[in-house]
């Protein structure tokens, strides 16, 4: 088997050179045969990798462990989900998914656009297989995940050798939703390869108008969908198995993942203005190269070991390769833009700086600001042992004290740039849209700031430094005021998308006799990119609150023997019991803790500590969590004392989480809806200009 | 005499009172300083964080960092105590000060640049929008039937 998904890597390699080759040639001598054949050659490479990634498939499950990179990374009783999951739990084998998944893209997109963008498909065609060009050597020649262990025998010949077992899947890496999260990291950020393809072809055939982006607005939503999934499915893998009680760590590689996301966001935007107003056009060239960039970027950041971080088992000596990718691709896309940039007018103009327009731009400048802020953090060390040769670490206090004000502001644009109108808004419509949403939030703040949330907390002035910038950083806000702030603007956001769906479908309940909750469905399912971009945002009201709750986590670490009670809030933790589990795959030692809500019980929890018995034998915590709606107890167990009698325990209180992850699947649902096509509206009594309402009229100016 | 003892005894408890909040604070400031740290064992986490097993050093750092605190030293002193020991790596954000202070700045320069930019742009574009708009006097009742054609639809578009 290992052999036919050798033959597989190298006839991918021979196709994908055939592909480009074709495709080149067959626009430069206008020769549609040779032209159709770089694009069979494009589906031709992704049956290629197909063949060889089944054959992967194959070795991992029979635990083929005369291949090196499978006795690498599984062992005999690892199950069966798992011995899948350690495909891409490796270097090679994570590299033939992301070849395999940009040839997957790639026969999609021949298929689904061949016919329709004849002029700009074969440039498509010749981008995606350069791409794909550079995946295939990696599997051929540097991580070829079907190379066989071998020994060195008598006279140094080089003999074939068996291990008994394999090594094991690193055990961090065995939880279930991480076992999906690198493959829709993946889909991801492979993604945006397409939308970035498409965009050179637009330059290179000098189609420049929007066909590119109509055509590929879809695809970016799907990358962007991925890649947002991906970045929560990975926070809630940190949140769960790595025991630190929190799912957001700045870690450079969740950094590596958050930029591109943050410039596809910035982009789903500004190519609104492009279609509706013909504007910002090298804007979304530059934004797409950027986005496409940063995944390069974000996956050399996670190989390369550049930088320290959680993810070192990712680490390997490929980072040059991406290094010098990266560097080709920027230098050849930038090189094209300046090259196209005469043919890049646009074709309105801003008639007012209150405007949808405008607050595009301002989302975009906010997006890009906070996407340079990470990566500016992320690269400081490197630059500092660089220029000063001091090692430096720029860690969450940085990160935080610089995002989150761009992200307080960002979600205020959130809630007032749907409320603009396009071209110009009128003071009447401004004011009729933001009173309310304005009043409730000023309200929900006050009734907070009572409660005694919010406020600031100066530091002592013996605490702060010498210079104005130390005293500026020293008087910041604390965490608790920022708290207030993201829920004031989460609530101010929330009001303005709630009386966006209240306005029309009221107006078109008064206009159709639907009752309301039928037209509430039938309005977001007729304009599915606009609702469903408001119930994105209503995703992110809710991951906000989330967020703003971990202001106010707080912890417990403390030693306890059988019936030895702890206590955090209204909670109070009873451990009951200390056992011992074995396991095939791992031994663990557990706690049975009982956990009592202002004393009653609620939960019996079971945090442990296992030992995994293939390779290193690492030992790792297994969280217990209780979680509900306000808040989450997490309980870590990190073993028993020498005597084995007494627990070390550590338990945190952990507000609002939950609120994360339903954020996270709202979010989800909005982009789902975004993707599906408009229904089809039937004919509809006309309403009388008589009975015409406010919303009515907000509409009409919006449409305007 | 019992308002005497009344008095002493409020006093008593004023104090016992106090003795769990100053305790509490404490924590707090061991926590807050051990933010400003990070673990040396290679975690790459912030010490008040880093909790995973067999960590070698975490424990005692925490166990220094109170030690320091205890002796009376302010929060900065104790920062620059571990800076002296392990180097300025160890601060979890990089000191306001010198190069350093790029880190700080470069972001909300870049943001500022950024909005300077933007609003450049802004001004150029509604600036070419003056110059070409139409002069003439806008005929109201055309872009009135288009908008009661858009609210018979009741389908507004983005």
């Amino acid at each position: 088997m290992a052999q036919i998904g050798q033959f597989a890597l190298a006839l991918a390699f021979v196709v994908t050179v055939y592909s480009i080759a074709a495709s080149l040639i067959g626009i430069r001598v206008k020769h549609d045969k040779l032209i159709a054949s770089g694009r069979n050659a494009a589906v031709g490479t992704f049956a290629c990798l197909t063949t060889a990634f089944l054959c992967l498939v194959y070795l991992f499950v029979v635990s083929d462990f005369s291949i090196n990179y499978v006795a690498g990374h599984s062992n005999r009783d690892l199950p069966l989900y798992f011995k899948i999951s350690a495909i891409w739990g490796g270097q090679e084998g994570s590299l033939l998914l992301w070849g395999w998944f940009l040839t997957g893209y790639a026969a999609l997109v021949m298929i689904q656009n061949w016919r329709k963008h004849t002029a700009m498909m074969p440039y498509v065609t010749a981008v995606l297989m350069g791409s794909s060009l550079f995946f295939t050597s990696m599997h051929l020649f540097i991580a070829n995940p079907f190379n066989q262990i071998v020994s060195i025998g008598p006279g140094g010949a080089r003999v074939p050798f068996v291990p008994a077992d394999g090594q094991g899947l690193n055990p961090l890496l065995q939880y279930i939703l991480n076992a999906i999260h690198p493959p829709v990291m993946y889909l991801g950020l492979v993604g945006f390869a397409v939308p970035f393809a498409f965009a050179m072809a637009a330059m290179l055939s000098r189609q420049l108008g929007d066909t590119w982006i109509r055509t590929t607005r879809r695809w970016t939503m799907v990358a962007w969908f991925f890649l947002g999934t991906a970045i929560l499915l990975g926070g809630k893998w940190a949140y769960v198995e790595l025991g630190w009680g929190g799912f957001w760590g700045w870690d450079p590689v969740e950094n590596a993942s958050l930029m591109p996301w943050l410039i596809g966001t910035a982009f789903l935007h500004s190519v609104m203005v492009q279609e509706k107003k013909g504007m910002l056009k090298v804007w979304n060239m530059v934004l797409i190269i950027l986005a496409y960039t940063m995944c390069l970027f974000g996956t050399f950041l996670t190989r390369s070991g550049v930088v320290s971080s959680v993810h070192a088992f990712a680490q390997s000596s490929i980072g040059g390769y991406f290094a010098a990718f990266i560097v080709i691709s920027l230098s050849g896309a930038l090189y094209l833009l300046l090259d196209r940039l005469p043919l890049l007018k646009s074709e309105n103009q801003m008639e007012s700086i209150v405007s949808r327009e405008s607050s595009f731009m301002f989302n975009n400048l906010i997006l890009l600001a906070s996407c340079f802020a990470v990566f500016w953090g992320v690269m400081f060390p490197v630059f500092s042992e660089w220029i000063k040769g001091v090692k430096i670490t720029v860690g969450p206090p940085f990160f935080n004290r610089v995002n989150v004000p761009i992200a307080i502001f960002l979600m205020f644009l959130t809630g007032v740039g749907p409320l603009l109108a396009w071209r110009k808004a009128s003071t009447n419509s401004l004011k009729r849209n933001f009173l309310w949403p304005a009043a409730i939030a000023l309200a929900a703040g006050i009734g907070l700031f009572f409660r005694g949330i919010g406020r600031p907390i100066l530091k002592a002035p013996e605490e702060l430094g010498q210079s104005l910038f130390q005293k500026l950083l020293g008087y910041s806000f604390t965490s608790s005021f920022y708290a207030w702030l993201a829920i004031i603007m989460s609530v101010f956001v929330a009001v303005t998308i709630a009386r966006e769906f209240y306005k029309g479908a009221r107006a078109r309940s008064h206009g159709t006799g639907e009752n309301f909750i039928e037209a509430v469905g039938n309005l977001t399912l007729q304009n599915t990119r606009r609702y469903g971009g408001y119930i994105v945002h209503f995703g992110f009201v809710l991951l906000f609150i989330g967020w703003a709750g971990q202001a106010f986590t707080t912890d417990v670490s403390t030693e306890a023997g059988i019936g030895d009670r702890i206590s955090i809030r209204q909670y109070t933790l009873r451990v009951d019991k200390l056992g011992v589990e074995d396991t095939p795959n791992y031994q663990s030692m557990k706690a049975t803790v009982s956990l009592f809500e202002d004393g009653v019980k609620v939960a019996t929890m079971g945090p442990e500590r296992r030992r995994y018995k293939a390779g290193e034998q690492q030992t790792t915590t297994e969280v217990s969590i209780w979680s509900t709606l306000k808040e989450d107890v997490y309980v870590v167990f990190s073993g028993a004392t020498a005597d084995g009698k007494r627990a070390n325990i550590q338990v945190y209180y952990n507000p609002l989480v939950m609120w994360v992850w339903l954020g996270g699947i709202v979010l989800g649902l909005g982009t789902l809806i975004a993707l599906l096509p408009n229904k089809k509206s039937s004919p509809r009594k006309r309403p009388q200009a008589a009975d015409r309402t406010e919303e009515q009229k907000d509409v009409a100016e919006k449409v305007s | 005499m019992l308002k005497k003892f009344l008095k002493r005894r409020a006093a008593l408890l004023l104090i016992l009172a106090t003795v769990p909040l100053a305790l509490a604070a404490d924590q707090q400031r061991i926590k807050d300083v051990a933010s400003q740290l990070m673990c040396i064992c290679g975690c790459n986490q912030v010490l008040g964080v880093c909790n995973h097993i067999n960590c070698p050093t975490s424990g005692g750092m925490m166990a220094e960092v109170e030690k320091e605190l205890d002796s009376g030293k302010s929060d900065k002193a104790v920062l620059d105590h571990f800076v002296g020991k392990f180097g300025l790596s160890v601060l979890s954000a990089p000191p306001a000060s010198g190069f350093n202070l790029t880190a700080w700045l470069m972001p909300f320069a870049a943001l500022l640049a950024g909005a300077i930019a933007a609003v450049y742009f802004l001004r150029r574009f509604r600036a070419r929008w003056v110059e070409t708009a139409p002069k003439t006097v806008v005929d109201t009742a055309k872009y009135q039937r288009q908008i009661e054609e858009e609210l018979q639809k009741y389908t507004p578009e983005d």
